[in-house]
């Protein structure tokens, strides 16, 4: 009987949470490429170009309490950041063809359960934080433009 | 008897949901194209649901693509965009097989997920063509 009753008490909190999780991140580059910047783009070349290679980056970073994002987990850091750093490096005027993926966005509910937890291990004398890895993933194709 | 419901449940789990494909200025474009036309990047964007599947088949987070897309909208106005391109769907699937499963193991419910991304753009209007004014017809002076 109780563990149905705390079936029934989970399934319907777990109804009435927010499930959704939405991260952004910065602009990208609008065509046509301006001046020297460096051209970011989930699509393909405005212009003629030769590829110098492929970059994959994967940011990571540690959730605390929920709330406080520690690392580089997250969409610019690892795309106008890493991503872009890398492409000049290699001699790239732009990286087209851009695909991300936060492994692991953390919806509301999740970060209020683990500042919860948080705040009851502190209450309780513990001095434990509730810590999550998050990891964001990025590709891309760096290019040099021909033109 | 698992065996039986083995087999007499397909093996391929569908899962869609439709997109809308406005063209016009000022209505939602979500594609998974690249955009043609000119355009200003707004930053990329990704949604996600996550939720339980209770005995097998009730979605009470609404973790499903048609979901997902249904919210983009709100999403991509806050963000002063009019579209997001080049879109990456991802969704949890169970076939009809594991759902039964479980049901008879209700006390565990499935995890699911769906995710979709791209960029946020603003679509500009079409630079106009410049059209040259008509030549003026050359006055001859005089004659031969």
């Amino acid at each position: 009987m109780n563990l149905a009753r705390s079936f029934i008490l989970t399934a319907l909190g777990l109804a009435s949470m927010g499930c959704n999780a939405v991260v952004a991140g910065g602009a990208l580059s609008s065509p046509p490429p301006q001046g020297n910047a460096l051209y970011l783009s989930t699509g393909g070349s405005p212009k003629k170009y030769r590829t110098l290679g492929f970059i994959q980056v994967r940011g990571y970073g540690v959730q605390m309490a929920g709330f406080a994002d520690a690392g580089n987990a997250n969409l610019d850091a690892t795309i106008r950041g890493t991503l872009a750093e890398e492409a000049v490096k290699l001699g790239g005027h732009g990286v087209i063809n851009i695909e991300f993926l936060d492994e692991n966005p953390q919806t509301d509910a999740e970060r209020i359960n683990d500042a919860m937890k948080t705040a009851q291990n502190l209450a309780n004398g513990k001095a434990k934080i509730e810590t999550k890895d998050r990891y964001v993933t990025v590709t891309g194709e760096v290019i040099e433009f021909k033109e | 008897m698992a065996a039986a419901l083995g087999a007499g449940s397909g093996c391929t789990a569908v899962n869609y949901a439709k997109l809308p494909q406005a063209r016009t200025p000022g209505e939602l474009l979500i594609t998974q194209e690249a955009l043609t036309e000119p355009y200003e990047s707004k930053g990329v964007l990704q949604l996600t649901r996550k939720g339980p599947i209770l005995f097998g088949f009730a979605d009470v987070a609404g973790t499903d693509l048609e979901t997902a897309v249904a919210e983009l909208g709100p999403q991509i106005r806050a963000r002063g965009a009019d579209g997001l391109v080049n879109v990456r769907v991802e969704q949890t699937q169970y076939t009809t097989f594991r759902r039964i499963v479980a049901i008879l193991h209700f006390f565990a419910p499935l995890p699911s997920e769906v995710t979709i991304n791209g960029e946020l753009v603003k679509r500009l209007p079409a630079p106009a063509t410049a059209t040259e004014p008509a030549a003026a017809p050359k006055k001859t002076e005089g004659g031969t």
